[in-house]
């Protein structure tokens, strides 16, 4: 699976990267070091294989593996990008992997996944966006209820900050694919936010 | 144009890390990183010095103390008695783990099984083919990269029509597993790698005869 190559466009140029003397000690293998880089990085980057995973457990099995790997390859990080940027880039394809290996395991009992919902989302009024209250631990709950599909693309693209092209590059599907999914994934999202403001 | 979950989400982005990791997750990942020493270039600690014989009594003490060290404390007065032998079990368990490495290395490149294991697992016939071709190459693609060092924006242009083929490969071996008709996805591989070989081939072609071209201005000249 190829990894974007246009990601370390998020994070500026002239981003100095803070880390650069702590990511050379964890290089030699200092211990103190690589408890300091994963101090710095192992709440959001829970986060994100959280969101990803669906699973607090399954999530902090993907991410000691996904630092495991990234200390033990970290001599092939060359400094284009940020060290935060490089780890996300491991931490979402170990997650995405996880996913994978789950749903061979599974074989997809559910029937959920890209592109099972039939009906055209053009042809339904557009849910009223502006109308409806967000807060943020409703919008979380409400993520996490989505079908797999919906969830990953929504994840990926609202707060790790992947565009269409290169969602589609990390999941292997179309980046037309993303695009719908994250549309009919937001409707989703939003009839959720809209419904439980009802009860 | 961000829409309202846009800049709800981009507004609260810390707030939506609820998760914390647990305590223990430190501890659990550091137990299975690799040790320092085994990573530091300098790895005098696992490997004693071979060849000097003068190791005077202070250093082998030292050795004895991190041997003792490793075993979880339990100094042994053996240790002492063995300190002088142990040169020769490193040397010699160095040469046995080169000597096992290199008869892998003679059997794997034969059989193709760490190049293409999932072709080898599905037809060892093919594996053999894969490697070679996956091995040629490699070598030509070290090649094009050399001959277009002086000429980046050459080599770029050429990796982008390569990378298009690798792409659509490693798409054919990720569903190779699954694919009920392996035989078609592996001829499918192997023609992919053909056309890699025949794509690098026609691009070395054009290096040479811009570099012929460029000689021949330069004899001009002269």
């Amino acid at each position: 699976m190829s990894l974007p190559r246009k990601y370390s466009r998020l994070e500026p140029k002239h981003y100095i990267d803070k880390h650069v003397e702590l990511v050379e000690r964890c290089k030699q293998g200092d211990r103190k070091a690589q408890y300091e880089l994963y101090k710095l990085y192992s709440k959001s980057m829970l986060n994100v294989c959280v969101r990803v995973v669906n699973h607090i457990g399954e999530a902090e099995d993907v991410l000691q593996e996904a630092f495991l790997d990234a200390f033990c390859n970290l001599h092939t990080f060359r400094g284009q990008s940020t060290f935060g940027a490089w780890l996300k880039q491991i931490v979402v394809n170990k997650a995405i992997n996880h996913l994978r290996q789950r749903k061979m395991q599974l074989v997809d009992i559910e029937g959920y996944g890209y592109g099972d919902d039939d009906h055209d989302i053009a042809d339904d009024a557009p849910t009223d966006e502006e109308g409806i209250q967000m807060d943020v631990e409703r919008v979380r709950r409400g993520i996490a209820q989505l079908p797999e599909g919906y969830r990953v693309v929504l994840s990926l693209y609202l707060f790790e900050g992947y565009d269409h092209e290169e969602i589609g590059e990390i999941l292997n599907i179309s980046e037309s694919t993303s695009r719908t999914q994250y549309m009919r994934g937001k409707k989703k999202l939003l009839e959720l936010l809209s419904n439980r403001s009802d009860n | 144009m961000k829409d309202k979950l846009q800049r709800f989400v981009r507004d609260n982005r810390e707030a939506f890390d609820v998760h914390e990791p647990s305590d223990d997750l430190w501890s659990r990942l550091s137990e299975k990183l690799p040790k320092a020493e085994e990573i530091t270039p300098t790895g005098q600690h696992i490997l004693p010095e071979v060849s000097s014989k003068e190791t005077s009594q202070e250093t082998g003490l030292n050795q004895i103390v991190h041997e003792d060290f490793q075993n979880g404390g339990s100094y042994n007065p053996f240790f002492r008695k063995v300190s002088k032998n142990l040169n020769w079990r490193v040397a010699a368990s160095i040469a046995l783990v080169v000597g096992l490495g290199w008869v892998g290395y003679r059997v794997n490149q034969n059989y193709g099984v760490t190049e293409a294991p999932e072709v080898a697992f599905a037809n060892p016939g093919y594996a053999k083919q894969v490697t070679q071709y996956t091995q040629l190459i490699d070598n030509k693609r070290a090649e094009l990269r050399q001959m277009t060092e002086n000429d980046p924006a050459l080599y770029k242009e050429f990796a982008v029509e390569l990378d298009q083929l690798e792409r659509s490969y490693q798409n054919l071996k990720a569903d190779l597993p699954k694919n009920p008709n392996q035989e078609t996805v592996i001829q499918a591989m192997i023609q992919n790698l053909q056309w890699q070989i025949d794509l690098l081939n026609q691009q070395l072609d054009i290096i040479q005869r811009i570099k012929n071209k460029n000689n021949h201005a330069n004899d001009k000249l002269i």
